[in-house]
């Protein structure tokens, strides 16, 4: 079912604004991932969807109708917690079944639904034990279980991983993934995690201070940000940004910036190609590559060494009172700590954006 | 810190504090001569005298009865109405719930002392005087402010996550009161009940203000007013300062953690 | 527009179930509370003596106050009292805080010493008032013969005949009552202190009374405000067992305030009187509540999750 928000802000009593006049269309069968940094308002929309909160102005319209007032017991949507919130004091098998029971679905019917659920989720074994007697990922997905059964309208995720360890996550993200394939159900995902985002969703929504700095697909918002925020959100290791200015050269400009000049073919807004006006030169950390000194584009001297196994960063100063720049190098060509190393940025990976306000000027 | 000191200290405390009870419960055995000549420390006699006379000649069964009775009568009406009031004060949004919070707050402070000339008079006028029901009412004044007080502590702790859980699952407020709520927060109803019960069987000054005569006094009360023909009847009273004392023991000895954690959570969430 | 209306919906059926809920409660103080301390007030403006029923109710203002200002015997019971709620009170806070760390290192039989040291607060306290005035009683007391063998006293004393002795067993029942009661509470907030604190004062090299004033009593301080302001409330407010250990005697030796309201009611049948009494009680017992809240920095009315 497709969801919207319209012109949705949630003032909450002490005063502070969680989330500000944000407009968001989530197509049916989307799963839409909600990222941002702490305290941003992802869960808030989440919980303004879910109507445990109400906004204080603005619409929440589900499946075409207005349900802004609603209370949440009668929108037919499903929450996934990050505490997951499994009712302690039933066993898994009544945490199943409690929606089901609330709506007057009789006994039978309960039963087959859970049985189908638990066995699909393959937690069958746990179906008489109560949560206190299970893991963190068995209590996952029994609070998966519960949202699942009641075949809802669209299913919300509040950081549904963020309690488990790494590995199981990494593990469970992929069988999330699946299960959304399978479903083909609307679903929007919390997370502060940019990774998880990347990975699972279709499309991302940035939040910040309540508001939306960009929706989009991932690999669009990875190659195409909008403004330095989300640049430096979206991929790990952060986008290395580089104060510049910019002159136009013939089609094409150059970019100079302390202890480097570059010449691209880049177009760029024509109010921006100006040596008075300050920019930021984005460059992502494997979006550079290592070549002999004077074939490149700096100079740079390596001062830390981080290797990870089959690649390493490598943070670097270039040279002659230059900015510090990281990048990411194959395991093979780790230079010594110290080592003088020439880069080269790839043209074709190159941002520009306004330092004042961090917006895009490509 | 493993001082040796701290455990004499500790054995000390409890010896002070116990041997008081230990006293009355022996000379409450001893022979009513030797009350008068102090008793050694281990009484060498002991007889049921005193506990005889209570309860043939003084029928102290009455006073017992009506303790029990008021005392369960005010608790439970206190427990169901501080339940809805403390679920709704916790958990639902409203204009002027700290106002309200603040005003159940007042009442518990309130003298007992102070209400009893007003309520004496409303319960003459109503012929409620020497009545269980002139009891009860009373008593909810503390009871009920108590209860509330117990029970919203114990609300807070409760998770909200859970509800809204139930909420999206389905359930409307008054189905994920009973179905969630009730069955998770019964251990903290359970204290503010044991607790309330406690006030209310220790209660005085109400009961001896309403009250006309052993029909309705209540133990407390009896025990104070006793009478002896000749001297102080301190063998009866001792015993039946331990007759009216065994309920709560039992209480105190089956509950005991759970009373801990309900006056220190009370008072430490504040 | 819509908006505001459609989201007020929800809200607004919260506040509807909110109500039905409180209902039950509320009606029952108000009839119980709210209506007779209105009618106390009004009581107080007025001259109401059942003494003397010929001089019906005229309405005499603040008369009943001034009377009671200028009342030898109510300016002493006040005396009385703040004197009691004093020693009372730091008898038993320091008491407490002595049990309290000595309970702390219990490891064995600790919920069997909890119960110990929980029945005399759990006894009631007429049968406690009984118990102290048999123990301090001059003919069969226990105190009298210990302190005649042990040669402090050279006779048996009347304790409850002087008028400053008298004293002694009330607050003597009244610290062994409720020294539970406060070591409890600090106990429990001894061990919200976290342990670590005193690993890293133990490796920095402090002895013992030094993390007992630099890190126990500092960390503690709000758990003994709530031990005192709770206390002091209560103690404020004594009546059980003064009533029952001397009746507020020798004469009017002993008497609370508690105690000569009570007695201006149900002995002087004054009720226009009793009342402006029980309404001076009541306002400093709030004007002292009050200042707990404030003190207290007022979390306790915060209703947010």
């Amino acid at each position: 079912m497709p969801i919207a928000l319209e012109q949705v802000t949630k003032i909450f009593a002490n005063g502070r604004v969680a989330v500000r006049d944000l407009t968001l269309e989530i197509a049916d069968g989307e799963l839409l991932v909600l990222v941002g940094p702490s305290g941003c308002g992802k869960s808030t929309v989440l919980r303004l969807i879910a109507g445990l909160e109400t906004p204080t102005s603005g619409r929440i319209v589900i499946d075409g109708r207005d349900m802004t007032g609603v209370p949440p017991n009668e929108r037919d949507l499903a929450m996934v917690f990050q505490s997951y919130a499994l009712y302690p004091h039933k066993t898994v098998a009544d945490n199943l079944g409690f929606g089901l029971r609330m709506r007057g679905v009789d006994r039978a019917a309960i039963a087959s639904r859970v049985g189908a659920v638990a066995a699909a989720l393959q937690i069958e074994p746990l179906l008489d034990l109560k949560p206190a007697q299970l893991s963190g990922g068995q209590r996952q997905r029994v609070a998966l279980g519960r949202a699942i059964v009641r075949e809802p309208r669209a299913f919300l995720l509040d950081e549904p991983l963020s309690n488990l360890d790494p590995q199981l996550r990494v593990d469970t993200r992929a069988e999330l993934s699946q299960l959304h394939r399978r479903l083909r159900a609307t679903m929007i995902h919390v997370t502060h995690d940019q990774e998880e985002a990347m990975t699972l969703g279709d499309r991302i929504a940035v939040l910040r201070d309540g508001a939306a700095e960009q929706v989009a697909p991932p690999l669009e918002m990875y190659q195409r940000p909008r403004n330095t925020f989300v640049a430096t959100f979206v991929g790990s290791p952060k986008m290395n940004l580089f104060d510049v200015t910019a002159v136009a050269r013939g089609r094409g400009l150059t970019i100079s910036g302390s202890g480097f000049s570059i010449e691209s073919e880049m177009e760029a807004l024509s109010g921006s190609i100006d040596p008075r006006v300050p920019l930021l030169l984005g460059v992502r950390a494997r979006d550079v590559d290592l070549v002999k000194q004077g074939y490149g584009d700096a100079i740079a001297q390596v001062t830390l060494i981080e290797p990870l196994g089959h690649e390493a960063i490598v943070r670097a100063g270039i040279t002659s009172g230059g900015p510090d720049i990281t990048i990411v190098v194959n395991a093979d060509e780790v230079p010594g700590s110290g080592e003088t190393i020439g880069l080269k940025f790839r043209r074709d990976r190159l941002h520009l954006f306004r330092a004042d306000d961090g917006t895009s000027v490509t | 810190m493993r001082w040796r000191p701290l455990s004499v200290l500790r054995m000390l405390f409890v010896f002070l504090f116990v041997f008081p009870v230990y006293w009355t419960i022996a000379s409450s055995f001893a022979p009513e001569a030797s009350l008068f000549e102090v008793p050694p420390i281990v009484p060498a006699q002991l007889t049921l005298d005193h506990y005889r006379a209570l309860f043939d000649q003084r029928q102290f069964w009455l006073p017992m009865r009506n303790s029990l009775v008021v005392s369960t009568a005010a608790t439970l009406l206190a427990i169901v109405a501080g339940t809805l009031a403390a679920y709704a004060l916790t958990r639902l949004k409203f204009r002027g719930r700290s106002l309200l919070l603040a005003g159940v707050l007042a009442v518990s402070m309130l003298p007992q002392v102070s209400l009893v000339p007003p309520l004496y008079l409303a319960l003459r006028a109503t012929h409620l005087i020497d009545t269980y029901t002139g009891l009860v009412l009373p008593y909810l004044s503390f009871a009920l402010p108590l209860s509330i007080w117990l029970l919203v502590g114990y609300f807070r702790q409760l998770p909200p996550e859970l509800e809204d859980a139930a909420l999206i699952d389905g359930a409307s407020r008054v189905q994920s009161l009973w179905h969630i709520i009730l069955p998770l927060a019964w251990p903290g109803i359970a204290t503010a009940a044991i607790l309330t019960f406690l006030y209310c069987w220790n209660e005085f000054i109400f009961a001896l203000s309403f009250t006309l005569g052993p029909e309705r006094q209540t133990a407390p009360v009896a025990i104070a007013l006793f009478r002896g023909r000749y001297q102080v009847p301190w063998g009866q009273i001792l015993a039946a300062a331990v007759v009216t004392t065994l309920p709560i023991v039992a209480v105190v000895v089956a509950f005991e953690r759970r009373i801990v954690e309900g006056l220190t959570a009370g008072a430490m969430k504040g | 527009m819509t908006t505001g209306t459609r989201a007020a919906t929800a809200d607004h059926a919260d506040a509807h179930l909110a109500r039905w809920l409180l209902l039950p409660a509320l009606g029952v103080i108000a009839a119980v509370v709210g209506f007779p301390l209105c009618w106390m007030v009004w009581e107080s403006l007025h001259l109401h003596d059942l003494r003397m029923p010929w001089l019906g109710r005229p309405f005499i203002g603040l008369a009943n106050y001034r009377d009671a200002m200028v009342d030898p015997r109510f300016r002493t019971a006040l005396t009385h009292t703040v004197l009691f709620v004093i020693v009372s009170v730091t008898l038993e806070l320091v008491g407490g805080l002595v049990l309290a760390l000595a309970m702390r290192q219990a490891t064995r039989g600790r919920a069997a010493l909890r119960v110990l040291i929980l029945l005399p607060w759990a006894i009631p306290t007429a049968a406690s008032a009984l118990v102290w005035r048999f123990l301090f009683d001059s003919q069969a007391g226990l105190v009298n013969e210990v302190l005649v063998t042990a040669h402090l006293l050279h006779a048996p004393q009347v304790w409850l005949v002087d008028p400053v002795l008298a004293w002694i067993p009330i607050v003597a029942a009244d610290v062994w009552k409720t020294t539970p009661f406060v070591a409890l509470l600090l106990l429990a907030g001894l061990q919200n202190i976290d342990q670590s604190l005193y690993d890293a004062a133990r490796i920095d090299g402090a002895r013992p009374w030094r993390e007992l004033v630099e890190i126990t009593l500092p960390l503690l301080k709000p758990a003994i405000v709530v031990a005192l302001a709770f206390r002091a409330l209560d103690a404020f407010r004594v009546f059980d067992l003064i009533y029952v250990l001397t009746g507020g005697g020798p004469g009017t030796a002993t008497e609370s305030v508690s105690l000569y309201t009570f007695s201006a009611l149900l002995q002087k049948l004054r009720f226009g009187y009793a009342s402006a009494l029980s309404v001076i009680v009541f306002a400093a017992t709030f004007g002292l509540g009050l200042i707990y809240i404030r003190v207290s920095g007022g979390h306790l009315l915060s209703v947010e999750r």
